[in-house]
């Protein structure tokens, strides 16, 4: 493992890594590229000049100078979809990271390298100005992953960078007749109740500062389904819920609140990525436990899936003050407008959201959209979402593991886009080849 | 020594004439929606792309799909055997049903088909033109080919208008142009004349065909033809209390049974019918063009429109319709064919039919010429005339009025237990006048619709009743008063029997 920009591991070092790991091969790969926060800099530093001082900006300048010094073939590059509108000094960000991934020695003059051709993964070029690609708008560059087969509406910019000596034109991503939906991947997961673990009580100013009590619950199946029966009593007598169907009854204790390990059958033959996520030696499920929570967010994820059931839309926060105030979570910003979807039920017939790392830090965004479970969503959903194979394990506290989930490319887009990129080596080995025959001729 | 000599059919002069078996586009389309109900889909989306020649045809299920090896042999011709039995919702008979119909339509077709448990397509094609210079060759489609196909049909699906939502097909079957609308018509004509075919003809030989499919309660099928969803029409709008059924049959055929049920359609129909959207007719058809007989095989209309040769259409035979439920164990003893566009009515069950029909013809034609009648009925003079008429499956009966205001008076000014007595007395000319009534239709009648429907504790009631009320010997009642009041005693149950005995 190596951090670039970390103290003790200078360029140099990473020239040297990578020179070894290529063993004189031109034909490479690059995969990644840097930070978002990265860029938020990178206007700046081209008016101003680098300042190497600035870590984030020495990560893009890093990375732009190992594309010149060691030219892969082929680069795949992801970022956020923010990156195309982002301004600085009234400049798009973007239009500067395409010039200088489009001629990276421009920062580097010694290097002398190749130039680039950016292409888009979802379009095929609208037109080609000296061979290199263009595109009608930079939107083209969005990876819209729901319609690629992902169960989420991740929109990310990717950029696959080739050579300017391949003379290959890559496909596109297929996009898929049928749109993956959050119940197709999660719906065959073993059912797993939430868990309480502390009520709140009242809280006090101290100090010009909330200080809010709670009381510890003890939790067991038995006060958990009590207290959440009683929510639906409540819940059951708003007014919007008159003609509700309010005889649905809780998950059964069978799997508890799950575990790292359930012996199950899962995915079914129904789960359209069946084949993706399958692995026949597992005979059961990781990574599905569910978490504890506040007993009045737990009414509140009761009352917001049953609306969801009800409404097929989830409530937005002024919604909860219509039915109950006391749904209203006790937050400064509650009122503000702000977080007026803070609590998400994702809908059980579309892609979900994009999963992100802060999932880790609360649920509320992630209210899993069967009532009977009442609970936000557990690692392996999350995993299931961004399309992990059920064998990939996650290994640390519950916060890292969520944070592997957020932050990947999902694997099933992956491995779309490697086939692409495959196809341009091997396209352009057999072009090489040609050439190398004829001319011996 | 037997010598013998090369036959080998030439495969594209074979698919040509197999496929003129007789298919118009509609019974094509049905044929294929046959299999996606096999399939257990409840959407089937089809798109017709009229604008631009080549005319592309696209039907889309959501039926559980094939995997690659099944989609092979299900474009094999034929791929089952006709002789198989079948499952009561298999609608198919010769694994030819797919093929020639898409063959009768087109000269290349493609199916596309996978899993639920996948999101990757495989497909296979046939083309005259392979078979013609290769032989019996399917050709096994690319990832590009697919991904093209794929393309067009997400292009057409979301171009037309009211999709479905949440829909997500599992098998894809693209007709690559429709030759007889390309090559048998005037170029101006075509566009328009298929756009005709697919909003007259089409939607509405599928509204009707798949009715009963599409009213089920349960899982409903969704049929989506371009812009619009069809919505389903029945033939026997049973709902309606002047639409009157005539007694059913039920008859014993080969391994299986049938059920004979006619029914008569009020006069009011003939009128009701030159609007459109009416109860009694498509859009496009006269109640002429709707009379006959509709055979019914599992849920799925098989047949419909004409008497299949056992009478002739008359103008007069109009209001009369005739619904044949048979199971799939004797289709083959009604000589189906592949099409499904034509049944042949073995002899002896000709003559059964017949015999019903006969019935049937009887009742249509007095409705028919029956408008007086029926203007009783209407709820304007409900209340001032003193004879009104019911529909029943004895025919039109004949009642007193209780609500006309002399009979009303009388029932309410009467003390209670001489109402009884009242009421018995009226159930008595009704029953007497219906007699005369139909003494002079010449048929037989035995009693009132109405007692016919109840269950031997009603009438034990009723006839207690009648014992303790009229004050009448036992004798007497059951001598006189019960055949006057409809009942045959041989035929009253042993417990009732008893009662009337001393």
């Amino acid at each position: 493992m190596a951090e670039l920009g970390a103290d003790g591991f200078p360029p140099e070092l990473v020239d040297q890594r990578i020179e070894s790991a290529l063993n004189k091969s031109k034909q490479w790969l690059l995969i990644g590229g840097p930070p978002c926060q990265a860029y938020s800099l990178v206007g700046r530093s081209r008016v101003g000049g680098i300042n190497n001082g600035d870590n984030r900006v020495y990560l893009y300048k890093e990375y732009l100078r190992i594309i010149a010094q060691h030219q892969p073939t082929v680069f795949v590059m992801e970022n956020v979809k923010g990156l195309l509108s982002a301004k600085i000094n009234d400049e798009h960000i973007f239009e500067w990271i395409l010039r200088d991934l489009r001629n990276p020695s421009s920062l580097f003059p010694k290097t002398n390298s190749y130039r680039y051709k950016i292409f888009s993964l979802s379009y095929t070029p609208s037109d080609y100005i000296d061979e290199f690609p263009s595109y009608k708008e930079n939107s083209d560059y969005i990876i819209k992953s729901e319609k690629y087969g992902i169960p989420q509406r991740r929109h990310r910019v990717i950029l696959l960078g080739i050579r300017e000596d391949v003379s290959v034109s890559p496909h596109i991503l297929k996009q898929k007749v049928n749109e993956v939906s959050l119940k197709d991947v999660i719906g065959d997961l073993p059912k797993i109740r939430s868990a309480l673990n502390r009520e709140f009580i009242s809280y006090s100013i101290i100090n010009n500062k909330k200080k809010r009590q709670y009381k510890q619950v003890k939790d067991s199946y038995k006060t958990w389904s009590s207290t959440i029966n009683t929510y639906k009593d409540e819940i059951c007598t708003f007014n919007g819920f008159v003609n509700t169907d309010c005889s649905f009854q809780l998950t059964t204790n069978e799997h508890g609140r799950g575990s790292e390990f359930i012996k199950y059958d899962t995915p079914s033959d129904e789960n359209p990525l069946k084949d993706w996520f399958n692995d026949p030696r597992l005979n059961g499920v990781c990574n599905h436990e569910s978490r504890a929570h506040l007993t009045q967010d737990l009414k509140r994820y009761l009352f917001s899936s049953m609306f969801t059931q009800k409404y097929k839309q989830f409530p937005r926060l002024h919604e909860y003050t219509k039915f109950c105030s006391e749904l209203m979570p006790d937050h400064e910003n509650a009122n503000t407008g702000k977080f007026a979807d803070r609590f998400r039920v994702q809908l059980p017939d579309q892609p979900a959201t994009t999963v992100t790392s802060h999932i880790s830090k609360d649920g509320h965004y992630f209210i899993h959209y069967d009532q009977a479970q009442c609970r936000s969503l557990t690692v392996r959903e999350a995993a299931r979402i961004q399309t992990f194979p059920d064998n990939y394990l996650f290994y640390g506290s519950r916060t890292a593991q969520f944070h592997q989930v957020g932050n990947a490319v999902p694997p099933y887009l992956a491995s779309q886009i490697a086939i692409i990129v495959k196809d341009i080596f091997e396209a352009n080995s057999l072009k090489t080849k040609n050439s190398v025959t004829k001319r011996t001729k | 020594m037997c010598r013998y000599e090369d036959v080998t059919p030439n495969p594209e002069y074979l698919i040509k004439s197999v496929a003129e078996q007789g298919y118009s586009l509609e019974a094509a389309l049905a044929d294929l929606i046959d299999n996606s109900i096999s399939a257990v889909a409840d959407k089937i989306e089809i798109l017709i792309k009229t604008a631009k020649e080549p005319f592309t045809l696209i039907l889309a299920d959501n039926g559980h799909g094939m995997d690659e090896e099944t989609l092979k042999k299900s474009m094999r011709f034929p791929c089952t055997s006709p002789d198989n039995p079948r499952t009561q919702s298999d609608l198919g008979r010769f694994g030819l049903g797919m093929k020639t119909a898409s063959f009768s339509q087109t000269r290349k077709f493609t199916v596309l088909s996978k899993n639920a448990s996948s999101l990757d397509y495989k497909g296979r094609t046939w083309d005259l033109n392979t078979l013609t210079d290769h032989g019996w060759k399917l050709i096994i489609n690319t990832q590009e080919e697919i991904y093209s196909m794929t393309e067009e049909y997400t292009k057409m699906s979301n171009e037309f208008l009211d999709p479905f939502q949440n829909f997500k097909p599992n098998t894809i079957i693209i007709w690559h142009g429709l030759y007889k609308y390309e090559e048998y018509l005037e170029e101006s004509n075509r566009s328009a004349a298929l756009k005709k075919e697919i909003t007259e003809t089409t939607a509405e030989h599928l509204s009707l065909v798949f009715h009963k499919y599409m009213e089920d309660k349960k899982g409903p099928l969704k049929i989506r033809l371009n812009n619009s969803q069809l919505e389903p029409f029945n033939p026997f709008p049973v709902q309606q209390s002047d639409f009157r059924p005539i007694e059913p049959k039920h008859r014993k055929f080969g391994p299986d049974y049938f059920n004979l049920e006619g029914y008569i359609l009020p006069n009011r129909s003939i009128e009701e019918s030159k609007n459109a959207g009416n109860i009694w007719t498509t859009t496009h058809r006269s109640l002429i063009d709707m009379e006959g007989i509709y055979i019914y095989r599992s849920k799925r209309v098989i047949y419909f429109g004409g008497w299949s040769g056992v009478i002739k259409k008359l103008p007069r035979l109009q209001l009369a319709r005739l619904k044949i439920d048979i199971g799939n164990g004797v289709d083959n003893l009604l000589h189906l064919n592949v099409a499904k566009s034509k049944v042949i009515i073995p002899h002896d069950l000709k003559d059964a039919i017949k015999s019903y029909i006969e019935e049937l013809k009887a009742e249509a034609t007095k409705e028919f010429f029956n408008k007086g009648t029926t203007r009783l009925t209407s709820e304007k003079c409900k209340n001032s005339s003193l004879f009104v008429t019911t529909p029943s499956s004895k025919g039109m009966l004949l009642e007193l009025n209780t609500d006309f205001p002399l009979i009303r008076q009388i029932i309410d000014n009467l003390p209670k237990n001489e109402t009884a007595k009242f009421t018995l007395l009226i159930k008595m000319v009704n029953t007497q006048i219906n007699k005369i009534k139909h003494t002079h239709d010449d048929t037989d009648f035995q009693c009132l619709a109405e007692e016919e429907q109840k269950t031997g504790n009603e009438q034990l009631k009723i006839i207690m009743e009648i014992v303790q009320n009229s004050g009448m010997d036992k004798n007497v009642v059951r001598k006189e008063l019960l055949p006057m009041l409809g009942y045959d005693i041989s035929s009253l149950p042993k417990d009732i029997i008893g009662v009337l005995y001393d």
